[in-house]
This record gives C-alpha cells, sequence and structure tokens, in this order.
C-alpha cells in the first residue's frame, strides 16, 4: 500500500548566490571598510523555519514514480518566498507541485552582518514514496477513520483580495498545535492528512488582524472554507482604524441566483442616501417603484408577492411612509441578498423574490459609535463588548421631516398639521457566544410613523376627503436565534419572534382601518452532512397571529388592472374581524455535491388558516462548474403564496379561495474571478402564473374569484467589479429585459393586457470611486421604460356627490415616457488617532429631471397634465464615528 | 389598503403639485356649460324628494354656463340598480321609463319620473346623456354598461353622460325633505343680483364690487333648522344631516370647493380672491363674476342659489 512522501527523506542542500539585487549592501559594506583592512562580511544563510508538504501528482504516485526537484528560489528579508522557478524540469506534474510547495515556505532571512538580506538559494525537493507495509487484516472501511483535509482561501472583507502570507493554526482540543501553515500569493492553502475531529482554526493576518473559527472535520472528508479578513488600514500608512477581523464562511448555493450586497456598499449606493435596503433598486431583475415609493417590485411580480426578511422573520413594514427611509440602521447590516426568483424552499407563501437582510455582530474590541445627521434624519448607534463571550450594539433613529414639512405644503393649500410627520426606529442587539459551539443572538427593534392633518371642509375636487386623515404604523419586536454546532456533521438553527403590530389610517368618518395583532413567528432549521457529498435540510417556519381588525370603508378591489373604481362613498357598514391567523410550514431539502455539478431539490408544503387550505411546492435547482470560474446554473420550481386577507375575509372577501400558484423556470451563466474581483452573469427566466386571485365586475359576489393566469419572461445581464487595493473602483451593471403579463378571465377573448409594473427595460448602472486621501465619489444612472397605466377617455357625473367618475380605456394600453435619472454622492472622512468624522452630500436626481409618473386630471377629467416625480433632493449630512 | 395608498399617494400628490409644475384648473372654476345637480321633487309634495312605489317624482337636472346657457338635447332613462358593490351606476335590468329630447331646448332637462306600482328597490337609478349647445347621441343600448354612450352627436356642442339616484321611501326610515338656500352673501351684506353672462363691464354699477387682490369672505346661509336627523345605514345609529355645498365662480380663487354646514357651522364661508393675471388683464371697467353654490344634503335633496359680483382693478 503506498503512502505518502516522508519528510525525512528529504535532502536539503543549499547553494546561493547573491543575486545582482543584492549586490549594493555588500558593496557598501565593503566600501565602508575601504580605508583600512577589507573585512570579511558575517554572512549567515537562510534557515527553513516552516516546511509545506506538496502534494503528490497522483499519477506519478499511481505508477509508483519517484523524483528529485531543484528549484531556485529567492527568499526575501522576511523569510518569504518571492520567487520560485524549477533549474531542470522532471515532468510528471512534480515541477508544479514542488514550486506550489515551494512558495509557501517561510524562513528565517540570511543576514550579513546582522542585516537581513534577500538571497536566491537552491533547493532540492524529493519526492520519494514509502516502502509498502506489511499486509494487514484490513477492518471494514466505516471502521476505519480515514484522514480528512481543510482547504480554502484567506480573503479580505472589503474586495476579495487574497490575503497571501496569512499564517494559518490549527490546535487540537488541548490547545496543542496540530499543523500549521501560510497561505499562498492567492490566499489559498491546504492542510491534509487530519485526524478526524474539531480544531480550533486561527488565522493570523498580520495587519489584517486574527481570527479563531471551530471546523469540523469529518473522516475522508475536504472541508472547503473562505475566511475573510477585515483589513486594519487602507492606502495611508498612518491611517490606523482596527475593527478586528471578521470571517465568513460560505455556503454553497442553494438558489439558483442570489445577488448580495456586502457591507461595504450597502452604505455607499448614490442616491439611496446611505440606504442599505435601497442598493437592492441596483440589482437586475428590480423594477422601479413610482415616486421611489419603495415597493419591491421583482420580475415583473406585485409588490405583494415579495417578500423581505429580516434574519429569515417576514419584515411587516420595510420602510417609513412607504418609501423614505428603511426600518433599520444601514451600518447594523453585514449583507443583502437577494433571489429574485427560484429560491430554496426555505422561504414560502410567496411568489415573487426574497430579500434577505442579514445583521452583523457587534464589535467586541471597545466602545465604538456613531453619530449622524442628516436633512432626512438624525441617527445614533453604539457598540459595545458584554464582557468576555458577549457584544452588544443599541441604535436609535428620528426623522427631520416635520422640520421641513411646513416648508414644502403650497400656501394655497389650506390644511392644518395635527402631528407632523414623524419616524423613530430603535434597534439592540446582543450577541452571545456561551460556548464554541453556541451562538446566542437577541434582536430587539421597532419601528413607528405617524401622521396627521386636517384638511377642513375638504381639500381637493373630493369632498369626502376632508376632516382629520391620519397614518400610524407601529410594530416593536423580539428575536431570539440560537445556532448550535451539534456535532462535526450537524447543526441546529432556532428562531423565535415576538411582538405587537399596530396600523391605523382614518379619514373623517368614512375610512377607518385599525389593525392590531401580536405576531409571533418561530423558524427551525436541522442540517446534517452524512457524507461530504450530501447535505440535508428539515426546517419548519410557522407564523401565528392573533388580531383584531376594525375597518369602516369602502369594498375592498382588486386595484392591478384597473377593476376598481371604488368611490369613498360607497362605504359599508364597520366590520369588525378577531381571530388567530396560523400558517405553518414545513421544507425538507437534500444538496448533492456531485463535482463539478451540485444538485438541490426540495419539497416545501405550507397550511393557511384564513381559506383552510394546504399546499405543497416541490423545486429543483442544479449547477454546473464547468471550469475557469464559469458555472452554468438551472432551475425549476412551483411558488405559491395564499390570496390577501381582505380577498378571503368574510363579508368583504371570499372564503372559497384557493392558493395562488405560479411555476419559475431559469437558465443562466455565471462568471466568477476573484482574483480580480469581477462578478458576471447572463440568465433568462420564465414564469407563469395561474389560480390569480381578481375581482368580479363591479364587487359583485362572490366579490374575488381564482381565474386570473400571467406569464413573465425575460433576461436579465449583470457586471459587478468589487473594490480592491489595486482597483479601487465599485461598479455594478444591471440590465433587464422583461415583459410581464396578465389575463383576468382567461374563458373569455380576453388578450393579454400588461401588468401594472411592467418595465420592458431596466438599465442601472452604479459607480464608486475611492481617491486618495480618504474621498469617495460615486454615480449612478438610471434608464427604465416608463411604466403602463390605463387611459381615461371620459367620465361620468355622479349626480349624487357633485363627482365625477373615470371611464377607462383599454387596459395599462399606454406608457409613461422613458425615465431616466442620475443621482451623485461624495463623501469626504477625516480620520483621527481615535475617531472618524464623514461630511457627505448625496443628490438624487442631480439634473432635476421632470420624469413623468402619471396624469393629474382636472375633476371632469377632462383635461389632463404630467405628474411629474420627485425632483432634485440634496442630502448633506455629517458623521462621526467612534 | 390600496384605497388608503391611493388616498395618501392622492395627498401628497397634491402636496407636490404646488412644487411640480402646472396643475389642472380646479373644479370650482367655471370655464364651460355643465351639469351641477338635479333637484328632485315628488310631485304631490315638492318638500319631499323621497317617492312612494306609484308616486311621480320630478327631477329637475341643473346646468350653469360662465355666459349664456345653451340649449340641451338629452337621452336619459331610469332603471333600477344592479347589485354591484362599487363604480359606475349600471341598470339591473330594462329601463321603466326612457327619456328622449332631440329637439334644443332652452331649459335643462326637466323629468317627471314615475316609480311602478310594484317597485321593490330602496333605489332609482337614472342615468343619460345631456348635450349642451349640440344634438344628443341616440346610438346606444340602454342595458348596457354606460361606457359605450356618446353625449354628443358630431363636434357640436358640450356633453355631460350623467348618473344620479332616487331614493324610493319603501319604508318610513328614508323619507327625506328637501333642503332649501336662503342667502349668499358678501361680506356679510347679502347678494340679491343674477346675471346672464360673466365678464361683462361692471364697475360703478349694481354690483357689489372686490377689488383685485383682494381677500373677500363669501358666505352661505341655508335655511336654519331644517338639518334632519335619520338612521344612517353604515353606521346604523341616529345622525343629523351634513348639508354639502359646491362651490363655482366663473373666475379668481376660492380656499375651498366645497363646504359644509354642520352643528358648530351653520352658515360656513369661503374665502375669494382674484389675483392679476398677465395672459388676462383686468380691464379698468372691470368683470362680472358668477358665483354659485348647489347645497346637497347627500339623501337625495338639493337646492340651488345663483348670484353675481363685480370684480374691480
Amino acid at each position: 500500500m503506498l503512502g505518502p512522501m516522508r519528510d525525512s527523506a528529504l535532502v536539503f542542500s543549499v547553494c546561493f548566490a547573491l543575486a545582482s539585487t543584492l549586490l549594493p549592501s555588500v558593496t557598501s559594506a565593503q566600501a565602508d571598510d575601504e580605508e583600512g583592512e577589507q573585512a570579511q562580511p558575517v554572512v549567515v544563510p537562510p534557515q527553513l523555519e516552516e516546511f509545506v508538504e506538496a502534494t503528490y501528482p497522483p499519477e506519478a504516485q499511481e505508477a509508483g514514480l519517484e523524483t528529485t526537484v531543484e528549484v531556485q528560489i529567492t527568499i526575501a528579508v522576511d523569510g518569504s518566498v518571492t520567487d520560485a522557478s524549477v533549474v531542470e524540469p522532471q515532468g510528471n506534474g512534480f515541477d508544479e507541485a514542488a514550486l506550489e510547495a515551494v512558495r509557501r515556505f517561510r524562513f528565517s532571512p540570511a543576514t550579513v552582518d546582522g542585516t537581513p538580506t534577500p538571497v536566491r538559494i537552491r533547493y532540492r525537493y524529493e519526492f520519494t514514496l514509502d516502502e509498502p507495509e506489511p499486509e494487514e487484516e484490513l477492518l471494514p472501511e466505516e471502521e476505519v477513520e480515514r484522514p480528512g483535509r481543510l482547504e480554502g482561501r484567506v480573503l479580505t472583507v472589503e474586495d476579495d483580495e487574497p490575503v497571501g502570507g496569512a499564517e494559518v493554526v490549527l490546535t487540537n482540543e488541548d490547545q496543542s498545535i496540530a499543523r500549521r501553515t501560510v497561505a499562498a500569493e492567492d490566499g489559498s492553502f491546504r492542510i491534509g492528512e487530519l485526524p478526524p475531529g474539531e480544531y480550533q482554526v486561527r488565522i493570523l493576518g498580520a495587519e489584517y488582524g486574527d481570527q479563531t473559527q471551530t471546523e469540523s472535520i469529518g473522516a475522508g472528508e475536504v472541508t472547503d472554507v473562505v475566511y475573510r479578513l477585515r483589513s486594519a488600514a487602507e492606502e495611508a500608512p498612518d491611517d490606523d482604524l482596527s475593527f478586528g477581523a471578521t470571517a465568513v464562511v460560505e455556503a454553497p448555493p442553494r438558489e439558483v441566483t442570489r445577488r448580495s450586497i456586502g457591507r461595504e456598499q450597502l452604505t455607499s449606493i448614490p442616491g439611496t442616501r446611505g440606504d442599505a435596503l435601497r442598493a437592492v433598486e441596483i440589482l437586475p431583475g428590480v423594477a422601479r417603484p413610482a415616486f421611489g415609493s419603495g415597493a419591491l417590485i421583482v420580475r415583473g411580480a406585485a409588490p405583494g408577492d415579495s417578500q423581505a426578511f429580516l434574519e429569515g422573520i417576514p419584515i411587516p413594514l420595510l420602510y417609513h411612509f412607504g418609501g423614505l427611509t428603511s426600518f433599520i440602521q444601514s451600518r447594523l447590516l453585514e449583507r443583502v441578498d437577494f433571489y429574485p426568483g427560484n429560491f430554496s424552499v426555505r422561504y414560502g407563501r410567496k411568489m415573487g423574490g426574497v430579500l434577505e437582510v442579514e445583521t452583523r455582530d457587534p464589535r467586541g474590541d471597545g466602545l465604538h459609535g456613531v453619530a449622524e445627521l442628516s436633512v432626512i434624519d438624525v441617527g445614533l448607534l453604539a457598540e459595545f463588548p458584554l464582557g468576555e463571550n458577549a457584544t452588544g450594539a443599541f441604535g436609535l433613529r428620528r426623522s427631520m421631516i416635520d422640520v421641513v414639512f411646513n416648508n414644502v405644503i403650497p400656501e394655497d393649500l389650506d390644511i392644518g398639521v395635527t402631528q407632523l410627520p414623524v419616524y423613530y426606529d430603535w434597534q439592540a442587539f446582543v450577541t452571545w457566544r456561551p460556548t464554541d459551539r453556541d451562538k446566542v443572538k437577541m434582536l430587539a427593534y421597532g419601528s413607528s410613523d405617524r401622521f396627521e392633518i386636517f384638511a377642513g371642509d375638504s381639500i381637493g375636487d373630493d369632498p369626502d376627503v376632508r376632516g382629520d386623515i391620519s397614518l400610524t404604523t407601529r410594530f416593536n419586536f423580539f428575536h431570539l436565534n440560537w445556532t448550535r454546532q451539534i456535532d462535526s456533521r450537524s447543526d441546529l438553527d432556532i428562531d423565535v419572534q415576538y411582538g405587537p403590530t399596530r396600523l391605523n389610517f382614518g379619514l373623517s368618518d368614512l375610512i377607518e382601518f385599525d389593525l392590531l395583532s401580536q405576531q409571533i413567528y418561530t423558524r427551525m432549521e436541522y442540517t446534517t452532512r452524512p457524507t461530504s457529498k450530501v447535505r440535508l435540510i428539515a426546517g419548519l417556519d410557522a407564523f401565528v397571529s392573533p388580531f383584531t381588525l376594525d375597518y369602516t370603508g369602502p369594498a375592498p378591489c382588486q386595484g392591478e388592472g384597473g377593476n376598481c373604481q371604488t368611490d369613498l362613498d360607497d362605504t359599508l357598514t364597520p366590520i369588525s374581524f378577531d381571530g388567530v391567523a396560523t400558517r405553518p410550514g414545513l421544507y425538507l431539502e437534500s444538496a448533492f455535491d456531485l463535482a463539478p455539478t451540485r444538485l438541490v431539490v426540495g419539497l416545501r408544503t405550507d397550511y393557511d388558516s384564513t381559506i383552510d387550505r394546504w399546499n405543497l411546492d416541490p423545486r429543483f435547482s442544479g449547477f454546473l462548474d464547468v471550469g475557469g470560474g464559469f458555472k452554468l446554473k438551472t432551475g425549476i420550481g412551483l411558488y405559491s403564496q395564499p390570496p390577501e386577507f381582505q380577498e378571503s375575509a368574510e363579508v368583504i372577501g371570499n372564503p372559497n379561495l384557493d392558493w395562488i400558484h405560479s411555476v419559475h423556470t431559469g437558465l443562466g451563466v455565471e462568471y466568477d474571478n476573484s482574483d480580480l474581483g469581477i462578478k458576471a452573469g447572463v440568465e433568462g427566466f420564465y414564469k407563469y402564473l395561474w389560480d390569480r386571485v381578481v375581482g368580479t365586475d363591479n364587487g359583485v359576489p362572490p366579490r374575488f374569484i381564482n381565474e386570473g393566469v400571467g406569464r413573465i419572461f425575460g433576461m436579465e445581464v449583470s457586471f459587478r467589479h468589487q473594490m480592491r487595493r489595486e482597483i479601487p473602483l465599485f461598479v455594478q451593471l444591471s440590465y433587464t429585459l422583461m415583459r410581464s403579463e396578465r389575463r383576468d378571465d382567461p374563458d373569455s377573448d380576453q388578450d393579454w393586457r400588461l401588468f401594472d409594473f411592467d418595465q420592458t427595460h431596466i438599465f442601472t448602472l452604479a459607480a464608486s470611486y475611492r481617491l486618495p486621501k480618504n474621498w469617495e465619489v460615486g454615480a449612478a444612472i438610471r434608464i427604465i421604460s416608463g411604466n403602463p397605466y390605463t387611459p381615461i377617455v371620459g367620465s361620468v357625473y355622479n349626480e349624487d356627490r357633485d363627482t365625477y367618475l373615470p371611464l377607462y380605456g383599454a387596459n395599462n394600453s399606454v406608457r409613461n415616457p422613458l425615465f431616466h435619472r442620475v443621482d451623485v454622492r461624495v463623501e469626504k472622512k477625516w480620520k483621527f488617532e481615535s475617531w472618524m468624522l464623514a461630511l457627505f452630500l448625496d443628490i438624487r436626481n442631480v439634473y432635476n429631471q421632470q420624469n413623468q409618473e402619471g396624469l393629474i386630471y382636472s375633476n371632469d377629467f377632462r383635461e389632463s397634465t404630467p405628474l411629474t416625480g420627485l425632483p432634485i433632493i440634496p442630502a448633506l449630512g455629517i458623521r462621526g464615528e467612534l | 389598503m390600496k384605497l388608503l395608498v391611493r388616498v395618501l399617494l392622492g395627498v401628497l400628490a397634491l402636496a407636490s403639485v404646488g412644487a411640480c409644475g402646472e396643475s389642472p384648473d380646479p373644479g370650482y372654476l367655471l370655464k364651460r356649460q355643465r351639469v351641477v345637480g338635479a333637484i328632485r321633487t315628488v310631485v304631490d309634495e315638492p318638500e319631499r324628494t323621497t317617492p312612494r312605489p306609484g308616486e311621480t317624482v320630478r327631477m329637475a337636472w341643473q346646468t350653469i354656463a360662465p355666459g349664456v346657457v345653451e340649449s340641451h338635447t338629452w337621452l336619459i332613462l331610469a332603471c333600477a340598480p344592479s347589485d354591484q358593490a362599487f363604480g359606475v351606476p349600471v341598470c339591473g335590468g330594462p329601463p321603466f321609463e326612457i327619456f328622449t329630447q332631440t329637439t334644443p331646448q332652452d331649459g335643462a332637462p326637466v323629468l317627471e319620473i314615475e316609480v311602478p306600482e310594484d317597485y321593490e328597490a330602496e333605489q332609482v337609478v337614472v342615468l343619460g346623456a345631456i348635450c349642451m349647445g349640440g344634438i344628443v347621441s341616440t346610438d346606444l343600448d340602454p342595458t348596457s354598461t354606460i361606457e359605450d354612450l356618446r353625449p354628443c352627436q358630431g363636434d357640436e356642442g358640450t356633453g355631460e353622460i350623467v348618473a344620479g339616484t332616487i331614493t324610493v321611501e319603501q319604508r318610513p326610515g328614508l323619507r327625506n325633505l328637501r333642503p332649501r338656500l336662503m342667502s349668499l352673501s358678501l361680506r356679510g351684506e347679502e347678494l340679491t343680483e343674477t346675471i346672464d353672462e360673466a365678464r361683462q363691464p361692471c364697475a360703478g354699477g349694481s354690483l357689489p364690487e372686490v377689488r383685485l387682490d383682494e381677500e373677500a369672505e363669501l358666505t352661505i346661509t341655508p335655511v336654519p333648522d331644517q338639518r334632519e336627523t335619520f338612521v344612517d345605514p353604515v353606521l346604523e345609529e341616529e345622525t343629523v344631516e351634513e348639508l354639502q355645498n359646491s362651490l363655482f365662480v366663473t373666475e379668481g380663487t376660492l380656499n375651498r370647493r366645497f363646504t359644509f354646514v354642520d352643528e358648530g357651522t351653520p352658515a360656513p364661508m369661503v374665502e375669494f380672491l382674484a389675483e392679476a393675471d398677465a395672459d388676462d388683464p383686468l380691464p379698468d371697467e372691470g368683470r362680472s363674476v358668477k358665483f354659485i353654490v348647489v347645497m346637497r344634503d347627500r339623501r337625495g335633496g338639493e337646492d340651488i342659489l345663483e348670484r353675481a359680483f363685480c370684480l374691480v382693478p
């Protein structure tokens, strides 16, 4: 039985010669002594301190070949290998294996008269095979513990740049050092022949800081990891803001398409005022919401078909006042992952896309803080250690809209403001690691929006828009997450969240909507890896919400598609709902790693108590690594969601509705070159929807029916360049070509019509460049097809109220003109010893383009003028960081 | 939730209109002849607006114009309502009355609708087309949806598709009396005169005067103590009527399109202001202004009053 190459058989021979670049130091030493007798320099050769095993070429090993490779190595003054070349090639893969190993050697540097000196040496690397061991009784395979291997890469957090030379040290449970190696220039490392078990891995990245992780090595398995370290300093050597190192271990993909925005880009996209969730707008597949409302419109799906999650828990309201600012401070976020379709069974009850927001662990290397003031809001954030194993963070923010509101209301609009628009949000996070296997995260957060005006004897041309108009939204949640590594193959992740939610809207006596609910959400996910090629996941997520809803107002109707001409005077008798909404879901997923392919198969089932029905969604995705950084991907699956509450509730809806279904298909290719910091991709998609809920004509009973269908198809192109040390430029280019159509009555001869949010072309180009002296500039360009709308071709005079009701033409038969806008951002930082000051200017719509979002009609709908979107909005702000 | 968003966007859009360029003319600015209401009176009891089955109700449509009111033609039908929850009123079956006037007539339509003896619905839907200064189109199917109606034939005249309802007194709780306007006042002084045509020279004449750039208070005074108590069908509780006043002027601005008569406001006021306009300069001899109020009790009862004053530099 062949064994690995033996260290002891290596022959170490040194033959050194001074390279031409080394001569001056010796010459100067000689010159110093020119006047007197010429002294001989004392030269100490380099000593090998860190030996690295080469990988025996498999074919040569199988053929029983042995050889010696002579390598010329250049050693720098710090003992690292800066160059290596084979003197006489031996072939059979030996040369490459030898070079790959020696480039990771570490030496004590050569010295001349005590001064470290670069040198070039010859080194002979012997490849020899052990004598076969005597035959012994072969044990059953399962009783032989085959060694495992740990391999991967060490990269920087900011720009995925390799951290060459980072030391990787494995220690046993008794803290004795098991193995040690040094990452190559490309950040890669490999530690083989590891007995199965658990190890502490310390990554020592010099100026990148260090980090410790716990890894489990399985018998005969390869554990593939990526460690990311944060650079402690940037361009100028006197920048010294060490925030400590973080490491992120990437899990292999479960979704066909995942697009992520990392922490560094989250707060620097032009036009977003540093709002991380707004950064999603630059990704392919995301349509533009009108008036910057913040609605999430993904691949032609309605806003209500997509969902944002915070740590796996659905978020009730993403933005304050429907689109102004997101509900959470962006600096508490680690990453935003966006799945435009074909997402895993982990997410259910939605047919559109998924936005997963991940928070970061608060820093524990001392007290840190941020204070920020802009024309939109003011915010404070603090992070601090809590003992040895825990860290905490607290944030608070308040809007400044009330300060400027009165200045933007036209003078001839005679309204009284009872409560100026104001929002608050707050966050309190604690991360605790009670043991090496456990991590506990406690997140408490909340949001509040309030606005109330008194319109007196009506405003505008509707006699019923008068009196008090008020809006209140409020939620406060407590979320507990526990992650436990059960053993080397399995872990468990449990989330529980609880909190009250209030949504209240009032319009005089005509509309009163008051919803009060207690939301309880839980998720449990068990992951196991029986072999290195198989991963199994079983999960449960459940949403339970006792609620009370009091409603006075017109009958709800299906607004999308124009089949809703509710008049404010069409008021129903007040209705109260009191109940418990229950939506449990179960999911199973299997991932098979059959390199170069990877297959993911999943099944999800959900129940909805409002309609008392179950649903089953199978899903599949596949990946093929074709090499050279290219990967093919495909996916197909069923995605279903229940009707909206008002569509299925008794009295106002149809309780006999069924789930709405869709099938997602996707096919694409990705290119990933982390060395260059480039990611690119092209993807085609097709979705078909059926059992869509549509309203009956003029709301006649049963009011809503599952008879609509839809189809969405298109293509997305994306290109990203990460900001890197060599090229401090971030670029994200996205282009989507798409068509989204609906039919509300497929049994009739009705043609396909455009979806309300169909945007044929969506082009976005965002770029940021880091200049010297801590300047950063950026711009974002958006060119997007206008939204379709239904023209008004006439009107009916409603004599009962003295108003006009519009008469509509063909649904969505006209488009608004092309939308285009440029946003710019400039930021300057001043870095001091222990703190930093930043001044930023974020200008949205820098050339004040008057993009048409719709039409404003005269009260009789005979005349119209364009309704333009938001004008130029400069946001000047200042931020201090401790 | 969608209606909530629509109203909010409407409020925000209204608030932003001032900063977002030109806006359409407000609804109170009378620039063309238009329909503004219909006065319902039971033939044998003119103070009542709610006929019982077998009774005849007179529905007198009201039109106003900045100048001389042009002739009218019309095609209007009366029918039982459909069971829709919202939208443009449509018939639930064939009409029981059709009124046609294809020869131009000076006055606006006055219809006498006889409610059938066996009528069971609580409302009669009245819908049709009125063409002013032209000939009404008769190319319609009365049982079809109203979207197919064309008010006027060809390009002559100004047409309106109109819809309204008449409450049928199937039970005593539905009974309604007609409200009456008492007077319109300018700066506390009652306005007494009417004019045929606005924008005529008037300075130094009998009309009270308002100066350019001067805010003037107009007061709408209904006949006192006529707000009825009834059971609100939505809230299912006793409620006192609010009287909605729709306001119209032929030029200038009003700070309100509607005012309401309620417990705290027995005689609501509105502010009139006319500012200098380089595109439409005010001559030294001034211009006459029509001021019209249509009052509704929102249960079928209406009244209308028209007066005038003079705008001077």
